[in-house]
């Protein structure tokens, strides 16, 4: 953050920052690239553009500026997923700055995951919520596109409502899934399980080697 | 030294695999029989070694064995004062506390709100931000008997197997039944599981189970779960509470049922006090003490707290004795040592090899197999030692391309093709190094199907439910791919569901003490634990040690 | 060959036709594929902005349209495409006048070509063409397959404002625009001549104050029913959802799309 520390060739910023004497309440998180708690911004020595990534994921180099941006700022709307239908309509009662995108792309070149955001944004606003829900679907939610967003867009939350409406309302039901819970509740698998249950070590041992695999060796 | 990529004396050993592989692509390695599992796991396996563990000395499982870790927390004293404890103060007076912000935590909240308890009378607590968990680093999937060709039978029996038949057969029962149901309730609430386009589900193979059986959201099955049931809790109106952990539990003077916590709120460091009439530990676990040195895969709050605050109110430990060790983190680069490669990239195929280009293990076997195959591999001279002295074998990716076609991987690994590329490895192209990493608490509190807690005599702990990676006896002594999710889904709804009940049954307000502590405190006394020594830790330190020498505290 | 009787176009829906207007959509590509007209929907595509966009003078407003033009210009140099086909007025008015003002501001283009580095440059050779035109220099296509006739039906043709102003990216004369009458002339449809064809019906002033449409509205109908008109058919979402504030479902006057009009003409088999 302006102040320059002297740190072993390698490790990432998180790493660096804690050699050099940092202990982390925010900025720090599952420290494998998927809670989104430890964007960071940054500049390179002889570079213009500011680059973003997260602390965890991203090796220190040397020269570089950097800050941590923990949170983004922004409030999650309400809803039921249940009673929404799965159009643009929804979509834009809940946030309505989507129409603000001018397609910048402000928002894709701030992605640590490396996600078409502007596209996924204009997907959503052609009412093409399957091919939005794909393209965003490795969403970490760390907000920092939201924070170069001209539009304002909060595209965490916006993201999230996308999926739950793709996963609720665009994917068929597996029927399978519905078969297997009804006979567990009625009881089909009880007597087998009893028996199971009262098993010596030995028996369970022999029927578990016995079992087949499937796809198993041939 | 170029800490990106490979070598060129690393590319020299990748090319021994390349050439080994058309061989390899035609076969797979031997199953072992169950006498050769157990001969490689007790020589090999860290829960083998006597030297990584010892004797509790004080509490409830006085006299048990415990890695060293866990007894160093148990063994210490609270970071409050209890006469200094302000408890008239009430800052926070709910029915249901839930302490922990992970999937176990989230489900719990949630089902106890569908048990008909008010948002507004339950409250969540979490450490660090809600969703900051193991849960979101899950990466391979739920494991749940779906189809006609499977069985919660064939379930049962995989599991019981995988944990060595010393799980806790009422709940693993328990964990096959709920499976299925906790997959149909998050396809309700618009979880994007991998489907055929009618809508059937796509399922894998893991390791230790005789079926494919694992539900999977792409490569971040546990992130999508989190990211959904996140979104769902605060939909309902359940309030949160985040960077405030629970450092010590209430009880009622009277009765000594759990009646609430003792917060801290780690960005203001003001205690906060939390009358409840029943409160659910939901913390997680502890890969964070680095148990033998080892790297983890686990969040950066994997602290074992949960352990420490039930053991102080007198509750039961299981299978503190044994560990998981991931088969499979990342050895190299240096930047994402440690960190998780998902069983799934065996699961499609993906071939463990040692530096001769051989195969030393079937891959699919169960992880405590596969780990200690592996570390038997480096200990006697077929490992690989990277730039920076770590071992590793190497996992043959680009294989799984041969197999399956090529674009397998970026769309079935997206997360994994992502976190190599960033650190200049095409995981499509070359082969990573793998060792194993500490990544799961096998045991813990131990508990009844209905998600209680238990004390050494097998009865409940009034007032506490136990949920997750914190409790002890679903997995035995070692779990299964795929089991966890189900474990925190369908415990955290238990837990939920039968804590509403009770909190409804309580029609009068609990008293707050810290009586159990107090008591706690005198046996630590007793045995001369130095006032140093403190717990719950909450934080790993990873400070370096030239800044811990001259650390002068002032704020 | 011409590029407005080209066979082969490159498609540009724009975010109003996928969720207000689908039968729009759905009937004019019909019509264009019983035509023997290829079209081809760009594989990304972006919001044109709309017309308040280019109201103010902001350099801004122009990335989403440019973004589209270079996605055109990508596919018009692998294929033999004669242009970026539009549904929308709206949208061929917006698209058409970036291409205007970037042909004449060379400025403009370098700062926009600058701030869209990741890509390529805009060479300005993508045209713009509205359905109605690629209709009118098909018109022989088009009169060889419409096998039915619409004795009964009067049409008036209602033009609405963006295919006719600013008059450089007119497709017909913007004070008298007759391209839409002859069309149909030819296809021996009976036309009723009324003075309100081109008045605006009010655009976006429908969200924050409904009686300025419905005024204008009322008054285009009315002198379109006072001629005999029982079809008003028009080429515009915005117009058509403007239009129906007034007419109503089994009124005396029915509000068709051209596409649907024509749809009938050629039959929908």
């Amino acid at each position: 953050m302006g102040k320059a520390y002297e740190v072993p060739e390698g490790l990432t910023i998180m790493k660096a920052l804690e050699y050099a004497g940092f202990r982390f309440i925010r900025g720090s998180g599952c420290r494998g690239g998927f809670c989104g708690a430890c964007g960071v911004i940054y500049r390179s020595p002889g570079e213009y553009k500011l680059r973003v990534g997260l602390a965890c994921q991203t090796t220190v180099k040397d020269g570089m500026h950097l800050a941590i941006l923990p949170y983004s700022p922004m409030v999650k709307p309400i809803y039921r997923i249940d009673k929404l239908k799965p159009d643009l309509g929804t979509i834009l009662k809940y946030f309505p700055e989507i129409v603000r995108c001018v397609s910048c792309n402000s928002c894709t070149k701030a992605c640590p995951q490396d996600l078409e955001v502007m596209e996924a944004i204009q997907a959503i606003r052609q009412n093409d919520i399957a091919r939005a829900a794909n393209l965003i679907f490795d969403c970490i939610m760390c907000g920092l596109c939201s924070t170069r967003c001209p539009a304002d867009i909060r595209h965490p939350y916006l993201f999230q409502l996308v999926r739950r409406l793709y996963g609720k309302h665009l994917l068929s039901r597996a029927r399978h899934v519905e078969l297997r819970v009804k006979e567990i509740v009625e009881g089909r698998w009880e007597a087998e399980f009893s028996k199971l249950m009262k098993m010596s070590v030995e028996e369970l041992r022999k029927l578990y080697t016995e079992r087949k695999i499937e796809g198993g060796e041939k | 030294m170029n800490m990106e990529g490979y070598s060129p004396e690393m590319r020299k050993l990748i090319e021994i695999v390349e050439e080994t592989r058309p061989e390899r692509l035609r076969r797979k390695y031997r199953k072992f029989s169950l006498k050769e599992r157990k001969e490689l796991v007790s020589k090999w396996h860290p829960d083998y070694r006597s030297d990584t563990k010892r004797r509790l000395r004080i509490g409830p499982c006085r006299g048990e064995i415990v890695y060293s870790e866990i007894a160093d927390l148990l063994e210490a004293w609270p970071l409050i004062e209890p006469d200094s404890i302000d408890l008239s103060r009430i800052d926070y007076d709910v029915e249901i506390l839930v302490v922990g912000g992970g999937g176990a935590g989230a489900a719990a909240a949630l089902w106890a709100y569908y048990s008909g308890v008010k948002p507004e009378d339950i409250l969540l607590v979490t450490k660090l931000r809600f969703g900051d968990a193991n849960t979101v680093k899950a990466r391979t999937g739920i494991q749940a008997a779906d189809r006609a060709e499977d069985s919660p039978i064939l379930h049962y029996l995989d599991t019981m197997g995988g944990g060595h038949f010393v799980n806790k057969p009422e709940l693993v029962k328990a964990l096959v039944s709920d499976a299925p149901l906790i997959i149909k309730w998050l396809e309700d609430l618009g979880f994007i599981f991998d489907k055929t386009p009618s809508g059937d589900m796509i399922e894998y193979a893991g390791g230790g189970a005789c079926r494919r059986r694992l539900h999977c959201a792409r490569d971040c099955t546990g992130l999508e779960l989190m990211r959904v049931i996140k979104d769902e809790v605060i939909n309902v109106g359940i309030p949160v509470l985040e960077y405030s952990p629970a450092i010590e539990l209430l009880t009622d003077p009277e009765t000594s049922a759990v009646s609430g916590a003792i917060l801290l709120n780690l960005e203001t460091e003001e205690y906060l006090v939390v009358c409840a009439k029943v409160t659910i530990l939901a913390t997680g676990g502890c890969g964070r003490l680095h148990a033998v040195g080892f790297p983890t895969t686990n969040h950066y709050g994997a602290t074992a707290d949960g352990i420490v605050l039930g053991y102080r109110v007198g509750a039961k430990l299981r299978d503190m004795d044994t560990l998981q060790f991931h088969p499979t983190g990342a050895a190299w680069p240096e930047a994402i040592r440690g960190e998780l490669v998902p069983e799934k990239t065996r699961s499609l195929g993906g071939q463990l090899v040692n530096i001769k280009g051989e195969m030393f293990v079937y891959e699919l076997e169960p992880r405590d197999v596969v780990a200690s195959a592996i570390i038997r591999e480096c200990a006697e001279g077929r490992g690989v030692i990277t730039p920076t002295g770590a071992h590793g074998v190497w996992l043959d990716t680009p294989l799984i391309e041969e197999l399956r076609g090529s674009g397998t991987i970026k769309k079935e690994l997206p997360a994994l093709y992502r976190m190599f590329i960033r650190q200049g490895i095409d995981i499509t192209e070359d082969p990573i190094l793998v060792f194993p990493t500490l990544h799961y608490q096998n045991g813990g509190i131990e508990i009844d199907s209905y998600g209680r807690a238990l004390a050494p005599n097998g009865k409940p702990i009034p007032g506490l439910f136990v949920a997750g990676e914190v409790t002890g006896g679903v997995h035995g002594r070692n779990r299964l791919v795929g089991n966890s999710l189900a474990d925190i889904l369908v415990f955290g709804r238990r837990a939920g569901i039968n804590a509403a009940k009770v909190a409804v049954s309580i029609s009068s307000k609990p008293k707050l003490s810290l009586n159990h502590l107090k008591a706690y405190m005198e046996e630590l006394k007793r045995i001369g634990i130095p006032r140093t020594k403190r717990a719950p830790i909450l934080l790993p330190d990873y400070r370096g040690e030239k800044v811990l020498l001259r650390s002068v505290r002032v704020f | 060959m011409n590029y407005l009787s080209s066979l082969k176009y490159l498609y540009y829906p724009g975010c109003t036709i996928k969720r207000d207007a689908l039968e729009y959509e759905e009937k004019s590509l019909l019509l264009l594929r019983k035509m023997g007209i290829e079209l081809k929907e760009l594989e990304s595509w972006y919001c044109c902005g709309a017309l308040p966009s280019l109201a103010i003078d902001d350099i801004m407003s122009y990335v989403g349209g440019t973004r589209t033009l270079i996605e055109a210009q990508k596919l018009i140099r692998r294929g033999d495409f004669n242009g970026l086909l539009t549904l929308c007025p709206m949208c061929y008015n917006v698209l058409k006048r970036i291409n205007l003002v970037l042909e004449n501001d060379p400025d403009k283009l370098e700062i926009l070509t600058e701030y869209m580095e990741e890509e390529e440059r805009y060479g300005l050779g993508v045209n713009v063409v509205h359905i109605v035109e690629v209709l009118a220099g098909n018109i022989d296509r088009l009169k060889e397959i419409a096998t039915e006739k619409l004795t009964e039906f009067k049409v008036a043709v209602y033009y609405g404002c963006t295919l006719l102003r600013p008059k450089e990216i007119a497709i017909d004369d913007p004070e008298n625009p007759e391209i839409i009458e002859n069309l149909l002339t030819s296809l021996e449809v009976a036309i009723v001549d009324y003075p309100f064809k081109t008045e605006c019906c009010g655009s976006y002033h429908i969200l924050t104050n409904r009686n300025i449409v419905v005024d204008r509205v009322k008054r285009i109908v009315s002198s379109a029913l006072r001629r005999g008109a029982n079809i008003i058919t028009v080429v515009c979402p915005l117009c058509m959802y403007n239009l129906k504030q007034v007419v109503k479902e089994g009124n005396k006057l029915r509000a068709m799309y051209l596409s649907e009009l024509l749809v009938h003409l050629v039959g929908d088999r």
